[in-house]
């Protein structure tokens, strides 16, 4: 009697110990992107970014098979210009929501593979530091789109 | 005049007038600090210039709006492919222009001009400076192209011409005056023109009138280049090989074969082909390259005197020892030139759309007539020959000298691709331009959040040593934040360095920068931000930057 | 051998005990959440050896109707911002309150020490803390009590932290 329950016990406890460690604390959504004239233009998508974990995470990669190259960037305010600088990482603090937005944080994809047509859906794939690739999936909206609607 | 020597000439004009604009930019700049046409709230005590490949600086100056020199003495640091430059002196307010020319890996001089302002910009002083940036069309590339073909020529016609007589003909010591005298004024030609290409190189970098080739400091700044070290080589190996081959007895005369390969190995010392790819593979090929070309082109001359004035019979018995190295000879060539055109060029198309495709595709066509031409010889008319039918002296003879008037072709055509940049640095310097960035940028930049709140800092180059640390502030719409006061901490607990602390200078509203921050170790780096917001609040951004 | 451990690690503690007075901190830092309460600001020294010439304590929101005492030789000033939200006080809605304290003009010379005092309604929020940032501005230099701990982190481990209030229960009896 003693013995089955104590197995059942070290079932669960194994069981949950493996679930929290694959449960991912990092969530990626609201993934969109403006649609483009051409494959020839260069593709921009924003998200938004949380963790709900206690330690925090970074973020230092991007890909997409929708396009050859794939980075982060940020618009940022130089005196009356406005200038775009490339991003290597973007530190998720725990309990943090990061947006990336329209003059802020942005994904630029270069060499596109195909135009973005407005109503299709593609994903981009996001290298963290712990939690490591995390897919999400990008809803492409109209040329003139601000936000996720 | 004979017509295949006409002819080389008249090609040699054209190609070398394809691109009559003095065409600059091999090391070509990616971005820089700050950027052209950029207003800045106070004068900049540090300048950076970014290329895509490391460049040691010529010159450098600034002039303000009335063409003044201005900021005093620049002091320059070089740090990987990046230009620092330390402007001593406060400029006022008004429109300035940076004025670089610079040297890069593949000994091409690179000039630019930055326009900048300090407060306003004035469209007056703007345009004032515009009309003295136009293009002056100077005169040093072109010399630069032809002192480069009469190197070209000299070389391969003594060092390959000597290696065709150590190796063929096997009578390097028993030259007749003829050929000895040739052999030797063509390395006095290539002597020549190695020393005075040190002194174009000079004057090319600073862009002088042309009084200033007799400067003594140009010279010596041509010398100082990879160009000038690698010409300086070839001239002393061919002063050998003039010696020796004057001598043509004891132990100098031995030096005769040794001489020629180097002053042919000195080619593989400087040139677009070792920036492209990597060292190991690119100077190897460069050196097959340039060695097999040499002993194929420099084997027509004595071919053709062989062909002329020999008996057959020993004409025959030369091209055919000529024919057995020169098949794997030439093949390793074409394997060599082929494995440096495809590190150069980015995609096939650019050979059609680049000035550096075309000249190459040139370059090929006239090397594939040269094929042509051989294979004509060797399966038509050197049978022709032995089989003692009428006219076939004259016109394997006729064909040979063809072959001299391409083989000068092709050089020309080398020494013009010398001027142009290859599209791969092209990609590189267009890609930057599209994306605004820097692409082949080194440096790590990382942006963090505190709240509604988020700094995006950038610490160039990320390496040991002293770095640029910049800073943008910004408030949750992405507005610039107008902190009170602004201090950098920076530290590395695991290697037991303690905070060192700097207070930040705001260069734009929102945008800081702190030049000359010395991170004396590699490693995972702690950065702090203290913000005074304002007199009660101040919020404090924590992240963490590597450096290599 | 065991007589001379136990004096040492008596002598140990009493001077555990009393630790060095470094920062500006509060005399009394708890409170009964939504008293009137007297704050007493300690100022044991200037800045690095500078006289202290002024103090500026920021009211933080939720903190009512601050009153400060005046000091003598000291000029007092009080700034009022308008509420975000008005607020109930007693049988008035306040929508403009003090928000900064101000003695200035005044020399407290480093080897002296001086206490400044406000009296305050302070939050019904039992079990919270508030911070009070103080600007001490000194002949030579300034010093800013003003950093808040971040989550997770105690005031221990900040150079300079602000003075901080714990709130504990409410009182019964209520004040007037």
């Amino acid at each position: 009697m003693l013995k089955s329950f104590l197995f059942i016990l070290l079932l669960g406890l194994a069981a949950g110990a493996s679930a929290s460690a694959a449960a991912p604390t990092i969530t990626a959504e609201k993934a969109w992107a403006r649609a483009t004239a051409s494959a020839a233009a260069t593709g921009v998508v924003y998200l938004s970014l949380a963790d709900t974990g206690p330690a925090g995470d970074r973020l230092v990669g991007v890909a997409t098979p929708v396009a050859a190259h794939a980075g982060m960037h940020i618009m940022v305010m130089e005196g009356n210009v406005m200038q775009m600088r490339p991003v290597d990482a973007v530190d998720v603090k725990p309990g943090e929501r990061i947006e990336f937005k329209p003059n802020g944080l942005h994904i630029m994809l270069t060499d596109l593979k195909q135009k973005l047509t407005r109503g299709e859906r593609f994903p981009v794939t996001l290298d963290f530091e712990k939690a490591g690739k995390v897919d999400v999936e990008v809803l492409v909206l109209p040329i003139g789109a601000t936000g996720y609607p | 005049m004979t017509m295949s020597k006409l002819l080389a000439l008249l090609l040699l004009a054209a190609v070398a007038f394809l691109d009559a604009r003095p065409a600059g930019a091999h090391a070509m700049l990616l971005q820089s600090d700050p950027a052209d046409g950029a207003v800045l709230a106070q004068s900049p005590g540090m300048m950076i210039l970014r290329f895509d490949e490391p460049v040691t600086l010529a010159k450098v100056e600034i002039l303000d709006s009335s063409g003044k020199p201005a900021g005093g003495a620049i002091t320059v640091m070089a740090q990987d492919a990046e230009l620092h430059l330390h402007v001593p002196a406060v400029l006022a307010e008004g429109t300035y222009l940076l004025s670089y020319h610079v040297t890069s890996l593949d000994s091409h001089p690179v000039g630019g001009t930055i326009v900048f302002s300090i407060g306003t910009a004035s469209s007056a002083g703007i345009a004032g400076l515009q009309s003295r940036l136009a293009d002056k069309g100077s005169p040093w590339p072109l010399l630069s192209t032809t002192a480069r073909l009469l190197l070209f020529i000299g070389l391969v016609g003594a060092a390959g011409g000597t290696m065709f007589h150590a190796l063929v003909g096997r009578d390097l010591l028993r030259l007749d005056r003829e050929t000895r005298r040739g052999t030797v004024a063509l390395a006095l030609l290539g002597l020549l023109a190695a020393l005075a290409g040190i002194g174009i190189e000079g004057a090319a970098l600073t862009d002088t009138g042309g009084a200033g080739i007799l400067h003594g400091g140009t010279w010596r700044l041509g010398e100082s280049t990879s160009l000038g070290l690698s010409l300086t080589v070839a001239a002393v190996a061919l002063t050998i090989l003039i010696l020796a081959l004057e001598t043509a007895r004891g132990w100098l005369a031995a030096l005769a074969l040794p001489a020629g390969l180097v002053a042919l190995g000195s080619l593989a010392l400087t040139g677009h082909a070792l920036t492209a790819g990597p060292l190991w593979l690119t100077a190897p090929v460069l050196a097959i390259h340039v060695l097999m070309a040499a002993f194929w082109l420099g084997a027509l001359w004595p071919l053709w005197q062989a062909v002329g004035r020999r008996q057959p019979a020993a004409a025959l018995d030369l091209l055919r020892r000529f024919s057995v190295i020169a098949i794997p000879a030439v093949a390793l060539l074409v394997a060599a030139g082929a494995t440096l055109a495809v590190l150069q060029l980015g995609r096939i198309g650019e050979l059609l759309t680049t000035a550096y495709g075309i000249r190459l595709l040139c370059k090929l066509a006239f090397v594939l007539l040269l094929l042509l031409l051989a294979a004509l010889n060797r399966f038509w008319l050197t049978p022709a020959l032995a089989a003692k039918r009428s006219h076939a002296t004259y016109r394997l003879r006729a064909s040979i000298g063809l072959e001299i008037g391409l083989g000068i072709a092709i050089l020309a055509a080398t020494s013009s691709l010398g001027e142009v940049p290859p599209p791969r640095a092209l990609i590189a310097a267009a890609m930057a331009h599209d994306m605004g960035v820097g692409a082949a940028m080194p440096g790590f930049s990382v942006v963090t959040f505190e709240g509604e709140r988020g700094a995006a800092i950038e610490v160039t180059p990320a390496a040991r040593g002293p770095n640029l640390i910049t800073l943008h502030l910004f408030d949750a719409e992405g507005k610039p934040l107008t902190p009170q006061q602004v201090t950098i901490e920076i530290s590395q607990p695991a290697a037991g360095v303690e905070a060192i602390s700097h207070p930040m200078t705001a260069a734009a509203p929102g945008f800081y920068r702190w030049e000359g921050a010395v991170l004396p170790l590699a490693g995972d780096w702690k950065l702090r931000l203290l913000v005074l917001i304002s007199d009660f609040e101040e919020i404090r951004f924590n992240t963490r930057i590597p450096i290599r | 051998m065991t007589r001379l451990l136990s004096a040492a690690s008596l002598a140990a503690m009493l001077l555990a005990a009393t630790p060095a007075l470094a920062h500006v901190e509060l005399e009394k830092n708890t409170a009964p959440a939504g008293a009137d309460f007297k704050l007493v600001f300690m100022v044991p020294h200037g800045c690095a050896g500078s006289a202290t010439v002024a103090l500026r304590v920021r009211i933080p929101d939720g903190v009512i109707k601050a009153k400060p005492m005046p000091k003598a030789g000291w000029t007092l000033t009080t700034v009022s911002e308008k509420l975000a939200q008005p607020v109930q006080y007693y049988s008035t809605t306040l929508t403009e309150d003090v928000r900064e304290i101000d003695w200035t003009d005044g020399k407290l010379p480093d080897d002296y020490y001086d206490e400044f005092t406000i009296l305050a309604k302070l939050p019904d929020k039992p079990g919270a803390v508030i911070y009070f940032p103080v600007i001490q501005q000194c002949a030579k230099g300034d010093s800013r009590w003003i950093e808040i701990p971040a989550k997770g982190q105690t005031g221990e481990d900040l150079k300079r932290p602000a003075p901080a209030l714990t709130l504990g229960p409410k009182q019964a009896g209520g004040d007037d």
